[in-house]
């Protein structure tokens, strides 16, 4: 069973095609990133595929569960963390993983889980601090610990890095990369460095429509680039066309 | 239990917040108390043209007016929620939606409650006198406050957090002039007054003074406030529960 399967998944939006005929498999414990400009249709797509938007048509499942009939399904298996950073402000950087940990997991289970996000995200020393307090990459980085915390199968990053300085991403590249393989991510992203980085495979989203996807090198000798930059290019000038 | 898990979330983001504090508690308390000092310098015959300003009408109607910034916050609260995506991350758990209506809405009532007691202590302080009546007063009070809460849900399920703030004050306002907090309804009459007695504002107002200053008995003339009051707030919960479960199922919520 895979990750995440979508068949001809459609969205539209009055008279704007937001996703159009999107067919993409996510294996186990992949990293996936989906790339593309600004509404090129990632964010909707990930809407969709995390029971927040209702396609207009097509099928997608996650974790072999349909996102419209069993989506409670999918909710208990899946975690995301939204574009925004959606922290709690007035609660403690402890109190707002602690308010993911009650709604996502067993009780005895909490306690430690919270613990572990701490350590991993490194937040130990800000822990009793109001997240609004927090820095932009430090309240991000709380925003993926609260996702992370009930312990997905399936987690969702949607653009995680925007907005950050190059200390912050990196730091959440390192968070990222050390739960490769641990579970599927779904990652957006219009940074390529991003992608090249931590992609097992990248797929190309331009105009709602998935253009082109593979490794990154599959992806750079199908367009005949030198890098992936480059690559993307030739293929979103190409969708425009 | 998860209810209580939002619920919880929800007290603290409100009571953590300095500006709601000042507003739903700090705001009614110095009215209260400059207006009782005001008035006290001038003497009982100030209340026969004047008798909102007795302290058995002024503390009800501080109380109500502390009831309208709870609107504002329960609005502001949400609105936020739904403009930083944390709302929409909430959608992805496994929270229902009568999670999401009562865990805005039941937070509210403790701080209506905790400004009612404020409130009524003030005015033990100068010069209310300690009945059973204060305690039916807070008790019948609680459920007005109700239909405040419901219209903080409203505005904060369709406005954003910039909006919020200014379509509350302006309901304050509604509320302050159109309850007859500050001027006497008795000595008036005409379209205004009735236009008054049409909203529900006047009628909280007279249900909490009829059993502050009541014998026990309630007078037969405060059931219509009743019935009214219970009209506006069953209406207005209503539609917020369906403005709420139909955002809940929209794309772009």
């Amino acid at each position: 069973m895979e990750a995440i399967q979508t068949k001809n998944l459609n969205k539209t939006f009055k008279d704007k095609v937001a996703v159009d005929g999107l067919n993409l498999t996510v294996h186990r414990g992949e990293l996936y990133t989906l790339l593309g400009v600004n509404g090129a249709g990632k964010t909707t797509a990930i809407r969709m595929l995390t029971c927040l938007a209702r396609p207009t048509s097509g099928e997608a499942k996650v974790c072999g569960y349909d996102v419209i009939s069993e989506r409670e399904k999918v909710k208990e298996r899946i975690g995301v963390s939204p574009q925004e950073t959606s922290v709690a402000p007035n609660l403690t950087v402890k109190e707002n993983l602690r308010f993911f940990a009650d709604l996502t997991l067993p009780k005895a289970e909490r306690e430690k889980a919270v613990g572990e996000m701490i350590e991993l995200f490194r937040l130990g020393e800000f822990e009793k601090k109001k997240a609004k307090l927090l820095s932009g990459g430090w309240q991000r980085q709380l925003s993926i610990a609260m996702a992370l915390i009930g312990k997905p199968q399936v987690l969702f990053l949607d653009e995680p890095t925007l907005g950050l300085d190059v200390i912050a991403r990196r730091r959440l590249w390192e968070v990222v990369q050390s739960l490769k393989g641990k579970m599927t991510i779904l990652l957006t992203t219009h940074y390529m460095e991003e992608a090249e980085v931590l992609s097992d495979r990248v797929g190309v989203l331009a105009r709602g429509k998935l253009y082109t996807e593979g490794t990154v090198e599959e992806i750079e000798t199908r367009t005949n680039s030198n890098s992936l930059e480059e690559a993307f290019v030739a293929i979103t000038k190409e969708a425009e066309q | 239990m998860k209810f209580y898990t939002f619920f919880r979330r929800n007290l603290k983001e409100i009571v953590r917040d300095p500006l709601s504090l000042i507003f739903c508690i700090g705001f009614p308390a110095i009215l209260l108390i400059v207006f009782r000092i005001i008035f006290s310098s001038m003497g009982e015959k100030v209340y026969e043209a004047t008798p909102q300003f007795r302290i058995d009408q002024l503390v009800p109607n501080m109380c109500l007016f502390g009831f309208t910034f709870l609107s504002l916050f329960v609005g502001m609260l949400l609105a936020k929620d739904r403009t930083t995506s944390f709302l929409a991350r909430l959608r992805s758990t496994s929270l229902r939606p009568a999670d999401f209506m009562l865990g805005y809405a039941v937070p509210m009532l403790p701080i209506a409650l905790f400004q009612e007691i404020i409130l009524l202590f003030i005015g033990l302080l100068f010069g209310l006198n300690l009945t059973a009546n204060v305690f039916f007063m807070l008790l019948a009070l609680l459920p007005c406050s109700v239909l405040f809460i419901a219209c903080g849900v409203l505005i904060g399920l369709v406005l954003s957090d910039k909006s919020v703030g200014g379509v509350a004050s302006i309901l304050v306002n509604v509320a302050v002039f159109l309850s007859g907090m500050f001027f006497p309804v008795s000595a008036m009459s005409g379209g205004f007054v009735t236009f008054m007695k049409v909203l529900p504002y006047i009628h909280i107002s007279q249900i909490a003074k009829t059993v502050l200053t009541g014998s026990g008995v309630i007078e037969f003339s405060v059931w219509g406030s009743v019935g009214i009051l219970a009209i506006y707030t069953l209406a207005l919960t209503a539609l917020s529960v369906v403005v709420f479960a139909k955002k809940l199922r929209k794309d772009n919520f």
